[in-house]
C-alpha cells in the first residue's frame, strides 16, 4: 500500500512529495488517523492555531473512491482547532477526496503562510498555484464558479473545497466547504485554511485508487452493499434525511430547546424530516459512490426566505441549532439560513448555540452589571435577538462573518461569548458546543461528550444508535448503567476507524460491527487485518488524540454547568441531569481505557506501540 | 453618511426582480418622490438567460440591506464602504 502526500510549502510557494511507509500506515489507516499522527509529531507544542507553524491535514484513506455502493467518498480534515485550542478534526461529504486521489495524491498538507490571497489547483499529479485577490470577499458558491470558470471545467467534474468570508475573518468556528453543502463544520479549520491565505482547493484527475487483492476486496464490497441495501435505516435516511430524528428525539424529551433549557419543543412537526419531505423537498442526493444518498435537494415558496432550487435542505444538527434552540418554528427560515451560513462558511451548531447565548443574554439582561448591559446593547446597533424570532438571524450571520460589531463576539463562540457577558449559560464540553442531543436524556451521551477529544461532539461515539435507534442493541436512554462505559469506549474506537478507511458513519446503521470492513481493509491494502486489529487501530489513534490534547494542556472530560446542574423541566426526562451520568460512567471509563484522569498510562501506550510519545505523560 | 457599494453577480442572478420590489428607494422613485432609483432591472440577459438587475444610484442606498437578505440566490451584496 502506497500512500502519497503533497506538501504544500505555503510560505516560500513551493510543493514537495511524501510517502508514508506501509508499517506507518497500517498503525493509523489514513483519514483521521493518520492525519492525528502526523499533527502530534508536527505541529509544535503551544502552536498558535492561526499562526503559520499550524499545519492542516487533507485526507483520504485507504478505501476512498475505490468503489461505489458502501459509502466511500468522504474527505477528513485535521489541525490544531482555534476554538478548543486542542485537537481539531473534521469530517466532510462529497466528492473530494475521490477526486484528490484521482489527481494522484492521496493527502494534502497545508503548511506555513502564504503573504497574500492564493487558491491551489491539482491537476493529474500537477499542482500550481493561482492568485486569490478576486475570490477574497466573496461567498463559496460564487468561488466555486469562479475557479470552474478559469479553469475551464463543468461543474460535475473534480471538487473543490473553499472557505467564505468568515474563513477569511478567522472566525474560530469557520467551516471548510466542498459543493455549496458539503461542510467540514466543526472545530473551526475553516479559520486554519484563512489563516494561511488559502481561499480555495481545486483537485481533479484520472488515475484510479489502487487495490491490492481485487477478489478479496469485491467480497468484502458486496457484502457492505448488500447489507445496507436491505436495511429499513436506509430507506428512512433517503426518504427524510437525517432530519427523521428531529420527531424521535423530541419524543424522548432530549432535542435541545431555548438555548438548552428545554427537552422539548412544540413546534417540532413543522421543522420535521417529515415536514420537509412534504412540503420543501425536490430531490435528494448522494456523496460519491452513496446508495444512501441522505443529502436533502430543496426549495422554499416564502420569498421572505428564497433558496434556488434545488439547493441544498439542512441536516438535523442545523435544525436544532438554528430552530428547535431558538424556538423557531419556521422550517423555511432554516433553509434559508442554512444556505446562507454554508455560504459564508460557517459551523451551523456553533453559530446556532452562540446566537443562542444571545438570546438568553437579552432575555435577561435585567440581570447584567450595568455596564455590560450597555456594552451588550450598543454591540447589538438595534437588532433585537428574540427566541422564537429568526429575523435578525441574517444580520447576525453577516455581522459574525465579518466580523462587524456584535459579530466581533459572536466570532469567538458560545463559551467565549458566554464568559464575556458573565453568565454561565452554555452548553459544552472542550469549548465546543454541543450538537442536538441533550445528555441529561440520553446518559451515554454525556460520557460520549465529555470524553470527545474534539470537544463537543455526537459523532466520536454515536450513542443514541443504542439509545434511542436500537442499533446493535436497544438500551434504556435513562439508565445510568457502567456497561455503557464499555460501549461508548468501542464505538469511539470503531468510529475512529470508519473516519480513517474512511466510509461514511452512517452505514454502521446497518453494518455495525467490525467484522463488517475485514474483507473490504484487507482487500484494498493487501494486509492481513483482523476485527480485532480494526478496533486496536481505532484506540490508537483515540490515544493519539488525547496525546495531543494531554500535550496542549486539555481542560479534562466535564459538561458545562447547565448540563449538571440544571434540570431538564418538561418531556420524558424531566427533572433529570448529567450529574450521576458522568460521576458513575466516567471511572468505569477510564477503567476500560487503561487512563488515569483522562491521561493514557504508560502501560496503555506501549500496548498500543505509541512508546514515542511518552514525553508527554 | 455610510456610502455603500452595491455588487451584484451577474452569473447567479435570475431576475426575480425580488431584490427590486422590496428596495424603498426604488419604490420611493416608483412614487415620484425621488429621481432616480437604486435598483432596477436591466436590458442585458445574465448567465441564466434572464435579465440581470442593475444598479443606477448606489448613492442613495440606506444600507438596509432588504435587497441583499432577501435574494435567494445570494446575487447582491450590499457592502459598507
Ligand atoms: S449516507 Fe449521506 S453523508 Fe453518508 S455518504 Fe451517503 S449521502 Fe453522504
Ligand atoms: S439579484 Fe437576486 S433578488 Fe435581485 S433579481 Fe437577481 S436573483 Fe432576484
Ligand atoms: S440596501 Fe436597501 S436601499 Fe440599498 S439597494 Fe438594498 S434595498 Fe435598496
Amino acid at each position: 500500500m502506497e500512500f502519497k502526500i503533497l506538501r504544500v510549502d505555503l510560505s516560500g510557494l513551493k510543493f514537495r512529495e511524501e510517502k508514508i511507509d506501509d508499517k506507518t500506515l497500517r498503525r493509523f489507516l489514513g483519514g483521521r488517523g493518520l492525519g492525528a499522527y502526523l499533527a502530534l509529531k508536527e505541529i509544535p507544542k503551544g502552536a498558535n492555531p492561526l499562526g503559520p507553524e499550524n499545519k492542516l491535514y487533507i485526507m483520504s484513506g485507504p478505501v476512498t473512491g475505490t468503489a461505489e455502493g458502501f459509502e466511500a467518498g468522504r474527505t477528513h480534515f485535521v489541525g490544531k482547532s482555534p476554538l478548543t485550542g486542542l485537537i481539531g478534526e473534521s469530517n466532510m461529504g462529497g466528492r473530494f477526496a475521490p477526486w484528490m486521489r484521482r489527481s494522484g495524491y492521496d493527502a494534502i498538507v497545508l503548511e506555513g503562510k502564504a503573504d497574500r490571497p492564493v487558491w491551489i489547483s491539482v491537476i493529474n499529479g500537477e499542482p500550481r498555484f493561482h492568485d486569490a485577490s478576486k475570490l477574497w470577499g466573496r461567498g463559496v458558491h460564487h468561488a466555486e464558479y469562479l475557479i470552474r470558470k478559469e479553469l475551464g471545467v463543468g461543474p460535475k467534474d473534480g471538487g473543490v473545497v473553499a472557505i467564505g468570508q468568515a474563513g477569511e475573518n478567522l472566525v474560530r468556528y469557520a467551516s471548510i466547504i466542498h459543493a455549496g453543502s458539503r461542510a467540514a463544520g466543526r472545530t473551526g479549520l475553516g479559520a486554519v485554511m484563512g489563516s494561511k491565505n488559502v481561499k480555495a482547493i481545486f483537485v481533479m484527475g484520472d488515475r484510479q485508487p489502487e487495490v491490492a487483492d481485487r477478489e478479496r476486496f469485491e467480497k468484502g464490497v458486496e457484502h457492505l452493499k448488500e447489507k445496507i441495501g436491505k436495511h429499513p435505516i436506509k430507506d428512512a435516511l433517503n426518504k427524510y434525511g437525517t432530519a427523521v430524528l428531529v420527531n424521535i428525539i423530541n419524543q424522548i424529551g432530549a432535542l435541545p430547546t431555548r438555548n438548552w433549557t428545554k427537552g422539548t419543543f412544540e413546534k417540532a412537526e413543522d421543522i420535521s424530516g417529515e415536514a420537509l419531505a412534504e412540503k420543501y423537498l425536490v430531490g435528494t442526493r448522494g456523496c460519491w459512490g452513496c446508495q444512501i444518498k441522505c443529502g436533502r435537494l430543496v426549495k422554499t415558496d416564502d420569498p421572505k426566505w428564497g433558496v434556488p432550487e434545488g439547493s441544498k435542505g439542512p441536516e438535523y444538527e442545523t435544525i436544532f441549532a438554528v430552530g428547535s434552540n431558538w424556538e423557531n418554528g419556521d422550517l423555511q427560515s432554516i433553509i434559508r439560513l442554512n444556505h446562507l451560513l454554508n455560504d459564508l462558511g460557517m459551523d451551523t451548531i456553533e453559530f446556532g448555540n452562540t446566537v443562542a447565548v444571545l438570546m438568553e443574554l437579552f432575555e435577561k439582561k435585567d440581570q447584567l452589571p450595568e455596564e455590560k448591559r450597555e456594552e451588550l446593547l450598543k454591540l447589538l446597533d438595534g437588532i433585537r435577538p428574540l427566541f422564537g424570532c429568526p429575523c435578525p438571524a441574517m444580520e447576525l450571520a453577516y455581522r459574525t462573518a465579518t466580523r462587524n460589531g456584535i459579530g466581533e463576539v459572536l466570532a469567538q463562540g458560545a463559551r467565549a461569548l458566554a464568559d464575556y457577558f458573565g453568565c454561565d449559560c452554555v452548553a459544552e464540553a472542550r469549548k465546543m458546543s454541543l450538537p442536538a442531543y441533550d445528555p441529561r436524556a440520553i446518559k451515554s451521551m454525556a460520557l460520549a461528550y465529555a470524553t470527545s477529544n474534539r470537544g463537543g461532539c455526537h459523532l466520536r461515539a454515536y450513542a443514541v444508535s443504542f439509545e434511542v435507534l436500537g442499533v446493535p442493541v436497544k438500551t434504556d436512554p435513562l439508565e445510568v448503567d457502567p456497561k455503557k462505559a464499555k460501549m461508548v469506549k468501542e464505538q469511539q474506537d470503531f468510529f475512529a476507524s470508519i473516519d480513517s478507511m474512511i466510509v461514511c458513519k452512517f452505514n454502521t446503521f446497518m453494518t455495525p460491527s467490525p467484522e463488517d470492513y475485514v474483507d473490504l481493509l484487507a482487500g484494498a491494502t493487501g494486509w492481513d487485518v483482523t476485527a480485532e486489529e480494526i478496533m486496536e487501530i481505532g484506540e490508537r489513534i483515540y490515544n493519539v488524540e488525547r496525546l495531543f490534547n494531554v500535550r496542549e494542556g486539555d481542560p479534562g472530560d466535564y459538561l458545562s454547568r447547565r448540563l449538571v446542574e440544571e434540570a431538564l423541566p418538561d418531556g420524558p426526562a424531566k427533572g433529570e441531569t448529567a450529574k450521576k451520568a458522568l460521576e458513575v460512567l466516567l471511572p468505569a471509563y477510564y477503567e476500560e481505557r487503561g487512563w488515569v484522569d483522562g491521561k493514557p498510562t504508560k502501560e496503555t501506550l506501549k500496548r498500543l506501540g505509541l512508546e514515542e510519545f511518552m514525553y508527554i505523560i | 453618511m455610510a456610502k455603500w457599494r452595491i455588487e451584484v453577480i451577474e452569473e447567479f442572478c435570475k431576475g426575480c426582480e425580488i431584490c427590486v420590489k422590496v428596495c424603498p428607494i426604488t419604490n420611493l422613485y416608483n412614487a415620484g418622490r425621488v429621481d432616480k432609483p437604486v435598483l432596477r432591472m436591466s436590458d442585458r440577459f445574465g448567465y441564466q438567460g434572464y435579465p440581470v438587475v442593475e444598479v443606477v444610484d448606489p448613492s442613495k442606498c440606506t444600507g438596509c440591506h432588504l435587497c441583499d437578505y432577501s435574494c435567494p440566490d445570494l446575487a447582491i451584496h450590499v457592502i459598507k464602504e
